[in-house]
């Protein structure tokens, strides 16, 4: 099972790559319905299916390759065995449960506020506890196929995991500097005032 | 599935979405045709002599410049500025603050509030006060008057936001300076000359709320007819009238006209007034400029804003009456939420997601006819001298042509106050005005 104590990377290198990247385009359905919760009062629900169907999978597309590549990048610089492919797949099987768990948690976290007492510690067990269990079942399976993939030892493969971790937020941060840089200098100071920037 | 194959797939997926996004930087929406012909009537000439609009934006000139010339100069300014292409901040700069600009003198007292606070009265009880006030600012009550001599009031919508705007504030002290100037007038027994002095004011008013294309001089108007109209209801409530006096309460409080008190013109000068704004401001934007190039589309932006006029149109042509229900289920909120246009016009949407709320204004126009209403019974009910105790049967009788126009119910009379009152549509909880039915 992809949940059982053999590591999944069997089960990984045994599928098809279509499949990988059908799963990130899902997990990247799941990311965007997230957001799209929050938006759903001050947006139709074109406006939500459109994001949804088209930009759901862009943005599964996007995370996935950025995150195996510097896998994949900072794996080899340590001496790592695995290839592009087998870390993609690898992490699509991740970025599905995780993904999901995200979106399982806002719901449920959602649905306890309208109908429970949010203080309550037992709503608070409920909404948390299934996605803390499913991602870090998924988080565990991805460390086990990574370091099997890349034949690390448990301590090399922790160092690449974690250093893979900093140079993804580094980029996400890089990405948000340019989006800021582009608003506060792309951007008329008129228009500024117009749309309350 | 060979490599080949995944290559082409992602290669495929590459181009559509590169097709995509390069799609929603191009795409504009077709301009609606009623917004492009709406949009390509011309406007009158704003710097014209005899036209109101001019006079109110220099009316504060230095002494001894006309007010009209002064305005006229401060509008010229404004546009050669726009055409030498410069900011907005330059435009206001170009506008300028002139010191040497004539204020008004004088405390001016707090009229039909809370308390039964009327014009005679104070006049009667302040006359040196009111001479102060008169003699202080003897130059623009001078330029007050001149204002009635102006045969139009033609707006520049369509020079947006950045254009200059009159300091109404002078204008309206004037006003009321004048009605306490007809006041003491009136209490000296010159009352005819009083009642013709308002209606002078009221028929001016009532010309620019029927030729006004924003709401500030709307508001202004309906302001000033307000306080005319409880100054005629004090003055026609204050003694028997003679022939030719009803004859002058009867036009100064005579029906409202659709133009003087509906907004469909107001709401589509705004409207031209903001496509003027946003026009302005994108075509201040610099080649650097991606957001306006890339992400703020004018055809889209002004289909969705027209789309909005209409419906605010729609609701202010209503009787006040449907008007009513229809804000009680609106909820005062307006639907802007983001649509589709979001992916490519995403600055068009969220400007056009946040469109002005005009309901309370269209609630102000059905607020003053209920004023006149109520100046009307008012004065009917001292005319024919109706006795407090038959005052509710009196109300009662005039249900269908003086009642309370946002429900169609009679006006309520308070015997305890004794005033007369209705509930307006303003505010959460709706909102009681009062008016004093006993003698000044």
């Amino acid at each position: 099972m992809i949940f059982g104590f053999r590591s999944v990377h069997e089960v990984a290198w045994a599928r098809a790559a279509i499949t990988a990247v059908i799963l990130n385009a899902v997990s990247g359905m799941f990311l965007v319905a997230i957001p799209a919760v929050f938006l759903a009062p001050s947006a139709t629900g074109t406006l939500l299916a459109v994001l949804f169907i088209l930009f759901g999978p862009l943005i599964g597309f996007i995370c996935s390759s950025v995150y195996s590549r510097l896998e994949c990048f900072v794996g080899r610089r340590l001496g790592g065995k695995a290839s592009l492919d087998d870390l993609y797949r690898i992490f699509a099987w991740f970025f599905l449960p995780l993904s999901f768990a995200l979106l399982l948690y806002v719901l449920l976290d959602l649905f306890s506020q309208t109908l429970m007492k949010p203080s309550e510690i037992i709503t608070m067990i409920v909404t948390v506890l299934p996605s803390l269990i499913i991602g870090y079942c998924s988080l565990r399976n991805y460390c086990v196929n990574v370091i099997a993939a890349q034949q690390f030892t448990r301590s090399r493969g922790a160092v690449s995991m974690v250093l893979t971790f900093v140079l993804f937020l580094i980029v996400i941060l890089a990405a948000v500097a340019l989006a800021s840089i582009f608003a506060r200098y792309g951007m008329s100071p008129d228009l500024k005032t117009i749309l309350g920037v | 599935m060979s490599a080949t194959t995944m290559k082409w797939i992602k290669a495929a997926v590459i181009c559509f979405y590169v097709l995509i996004i390069a799609g929603f930087a191009l795409y504009d929406q077709k301009l609606n045709s009623e917004l492009e012909r709406f949009i390509k009537q011309p406007l009158p000439e704003i710097v014209e002599p005899g036209n109101a609009w001019i006079v109110f934006l220099g009316f504060d000139a230095p002494e001894g410049v006309s007010p009209y010339v002064y305005g006229a100069q401060v509008m010229r300014k404004y546009r050669d500025s726009l055409l030498a292409g410069t900011n907005s901040g330059t435009h206001l700069q170009a506008v300028g603050d002139d010191k040497s600009k004539v204020a008004f003198k004088g405390k001016r007292p707090a009229l039909y509030g809370a308390k039964h606070d009327g014009m005679l009265a104070f006049a009667a009880a302040h006359p040196d006060q009111v001479t102060a006030l008169s003699r202080d600012n003897e130059e623009l009550l001078r330029r007050y008057h001149g204002l009635f001599e102006c045969p139009r009031h033609n707006q520049p919508v369509d020079d947006g936001a950045f254009a200059p705007v009159p300091l109404y504030l002078p204008i309206r002290r004037s006003c009321e300076t004048k009605l306490l100037l007809l006041a003491a007038k009136a209490n000296q027994g010159e009352f005819e000359t009083a009642l013709a002095g308002v209606q002078e004011d009221t028929e001016f008013w009532r010309f620019i709320a029927r030729n006004s294309d924003t709401l500030l001089s709307k508001m202004v108007a309906f302001a000033i007819l307000r306080i005319n109209f409880l100054f005629t209801a004090e003055l026609g409530a204050s003694r028997q009238l003679n022939g030719k006096e009803r004859t002058i309460v009867g036009n100064i409080l005579r029906p409202f006209d659709k133009a003087e008190i509906g907004f469909t013109q107001t709401l589509r000068g705004e409207f031209r007034f903001e496509l003027g704004t946003l026009r302005l401001v994108r075509q201040e934007a610099k080649s650097w400029d991606l957001v306006s190039a890339l992400l703020w589309k004018p055809n889209a932006t002004g289909n969705r804003l027209y789309a909005h006029c209409q419906a605010m149109c729609n609701l202010a042509e209503m009787s006040p009456q449907q008007f009513a229900i229809e804000r009680k289920q609106w909820g005062g909120v307006q639907d802007g939420r983001m649509d589709v246009g979001l992916l490519y016009n995403p600055v068009g949407e969220i400007i056009s997601s946040r469109p002005a709320n005009y309901v309370a204004y269209i609630g102000v126009g059905h607020d003053l006819e209920g004023y006149r209403r109520l100046s009307r019974l008012k004065i009917m009910a001292r005319q024919e001298d109706v006795p407090a105790e038959g005052m509710q049967q009196f109300l009662e009788s005039h249900k269908t042509d003086l009642g309370n126009p946002c429900t169609g119910g009679p006006m309520i009379w308070d015997p305890k106050k004794s005033s007369i009152s209705f509930i307006s549509n303003e505010g959460q909880p709706p909102s009681m005005i009062f008016l004093d039915t006993g003698p000044n």
